[in-house]
């Protein structure tokens, strides 16, 4: 086994409704939705971004397009409605957490293909 | 049913209250569209234009809105498209005057102008007699400082009277973004509040429409993993919508950014929650389901929602004054800069605040070594480089003015005094305000549309009441 980022596989964006962020992960590959489901618990993202939640962490799947939505309630530190302190007041970058976390993979794993576009 | 029409194209005006004008001009230019929806607010944006209304009465709209509008009305009236935007803000009359006095001043007094209120809800709120809790943890609502704004979430009503009305231009304070627009789909399209799934798919194209740029490949760009071309001419988003609800989202022909699977399905599931169980006024939606279908070079067939009647109460935002923001910010560079940075928290500034003599009055307050650890704070690694340069922040909220200037006298001194190479201290003061996220009853919110012709600044030209009730009908 080796270990690799989840930005490899996929790409995360965040947003904010009052003090809850959402993390939404979105696979470059479909193939790779079972892998990602094992490897992104609730125990694991908890872990991943430590004092920043202090309430509950939910993960829903949208089947639709294969791709997973975190929530986490009290993570901004009350948010642009109780203005957090922190300097991204959004959380807009808290996707990129996610997208650092190292998950386990086969050691003949090789990443998907990056859609690349443009000029 | 009848169906007067095969598709509606909607385009998005903006997504945010700083949306530039080009690129809504762009919009009514070439994406050959019939609406322009603009979101112009969000949770905190509202606050800001109510702190601007306190200060001074004529103004507490969006702040580019005078800009905006003399730039786009002449494009929207020579391709005939219809604006609704939430461009009101907090002084919902003074933009529609405002507008109606641009429209004079381009020479198109026949635009008939809507403005619809309604969404302050503060007057009642101060009253007292509503039992209000926390959206998200149920407790009862501390208005014990005093309520400085209060607007509920109103959604597709108002704006069906107006387009029934033939308004040009419709201009609102606290509408529900997605409300904007799926009013013109139903509008079109005659749905009823049966047609849940129609009314699903559509306000689906409307969530993916309203934020803006994020639906056409901003917030997307991974370099080396995930490349959005032409990032220096990014467009706003347009779908033309089916009958059905479901649509193909596209952009102008010629533009920068991308339309494609991964540009949506990012945006899918933007700020929503349960997928299963996003409310908004008009109705819940479930997208856990949507399927996406690349059908041509930027166009994205978006399909599959289903829906459920709209919740019994309404979203509302209620915010209290509560002290004041203060930064205090200062930096150093060179091999050493992290270390100083830490030797100045830790040894000048943080024992400085624990002496300081208004201790009493700090709510609250953060360090951050900005390069290291001021976004992610705890769940930031150690660097693995030693940083070229670093910042010190220190962030607090303060009871009241007077503490909060002695605050930043005493910790950008501190700084300018700290480690060798201290320098750039740079300090700001805002007033702050809590916003509380609540329900309240549908009953309590009542809305009103007025209709002016620009030309005719305080006049009312259209029954509006009767015009609704037969669109209801």
């Amino acid at each position: 086994m080796k270990q690799i980022q989840v930005r490899e596989i996929a790409f995360a964006r965040s947003g904010d409704k009052g003090d809850v962020s959402n993390v939404h992960v979105h696979l470059y590959d479909d193939e790779h939705y079972e892998l990602l489901k094992e490897a992104l618990t609730v125990e694991k993202i908890a872990d991943e971004y430590d004092e920043l939640v202090e309430g509950d962490i939910e993960i829903y799947e949208l089947e639709g397009t294969r791709s997973l939505n975190i929530v986490m309630d009290e993570a901004l530190d009350g948010g642009v409605v109780g203005r957090t302190l922190n300097l991204d007041i959004h959380g807009k970058s808290r996707g990129n957490i996610l997208m650092d976390m190292k998950i386990e993979v086969s050691d003949d794993f090789t990443p998907p293909k990056k859609p690349h576009r443009g000029s | 049913m009848s169906l007067a029409k095969n598709t509606v194209r909607i385009g998005c005006g903006s997504g945010g209250a700083d949306d530039r004008r080009e690129d809504a001009i762009e919009m009514v230019k070439n994406g050959d569209i019939e609406y322009l929806c603009c979101d112009r607010l969000a949770e905190r944006t509202l606050a800001n234009a109510k702190i601007r209304m306190l200060e001074d009465p004529t103004v507490g709209y969006n702040k580019q809105l005078e800009p905006w509008f003399r730039a786009v009305i002449p494009e929207a009236v020579k391709k005939d498209v219809t604006i609704v935007g939430n461009f009101g803000a907090a002084n919902v009359p003074a933009a529609g005057a405002k507008v109606a006095e641009i429209a004079r001043e381009l020479g198109h007094s026949d635009l008939q102008i809507a403005t619809i209120t309604g969404d302050d809800i503060l007057r009642t709120v101060e009253e007292g007699e509503l039992e209000m809790t926390h959206l998200l943890n149920s407790e009862p609502l501390d208005l014990s400082k005093g309520p400085l704004l209060a607007n509920a979430y109103i959604g597709i009503e108002p704006i069906l009277e107006a387009l029934a009305a033939d308004a040009d231009i419709i201009l609102g304070g606290r509408i529900a973004d997605l409300s904007m627009f799926l009013a013109p789909m139903i509008h079109e399209f005659g749905w009823e509040q049966e047609e849940l799934d129609s009314l699903a798919n559509g306000a689906t194209i409307a969530h993916l429409l309203e934020c803006g740029m994020y639906g056409t490949g901003a917030n997307l760009h991974e370099p080396s993993h995930l490349e959005v071309p032409d990032l220096d001419r990014l467009a706003l988003p347009l779908a033309e919508v089916n009958p059905d609800g479901s649509a193909v989202v596209s952009k102008p022909p010629e533009t920068g950014g991308i339309v494609d699977e991964m540009s949506i399905e990012a945006q899918l599931c933007h700020e929503i929650h349960d997928p299963k169980d996003y409310k908004t006024p008009d109705l819940v939606v479930d997208i856990s389901g949507v399927e996406l279908e690349e059908v041509g070079e930027d166009q994205v067939y978006v399909s599959g929602a289903t829906g459920s009647p709209r919740p019994d109460d309404l979203k509302a935002l209620i915010g209290v004054k509560n002290g004041y923001l203060v930064q205090i910010e200062g930096g150093w560079a060179g091999s050493n800069s992290y270390e100083k940075a830490k030797v100045t928290r830790d040894q000048i500034l943080k024992p400085k605040l624990e002496r300081w003599e208004h201790r009493d009055q700090l709510i609250d307050s953060r360090f951050d070594v900005v390069g290291v650890d001021a976004i992610h704070g705890s769940a930031s690694p150690e660097p693995e480089c030693n940083p070229n340069e670093v910042r010190l922040r220190l962030a607090a909220k303060v009871e009241t003015k007077t503490a909060a200037q002695d605050l930043i006298s005493l910790m950008k001194m501190a700084q300018w005094m700290s480690c060798a190479g201290a320098g750039g201290v740079q300090t700001t003061m805002q007033r702050n305000i809590t916003i509380t996220p609540t329900t309240v009853p549908r009953d309590i919110v009542e809305t009103d549309v007025t209709i002016e012709r620009a030309g005719e600044a305080v006049e009312v030209v259209e029954a509006i009441g009767e015009t609704a009730e037969r669109e209801e009908a």
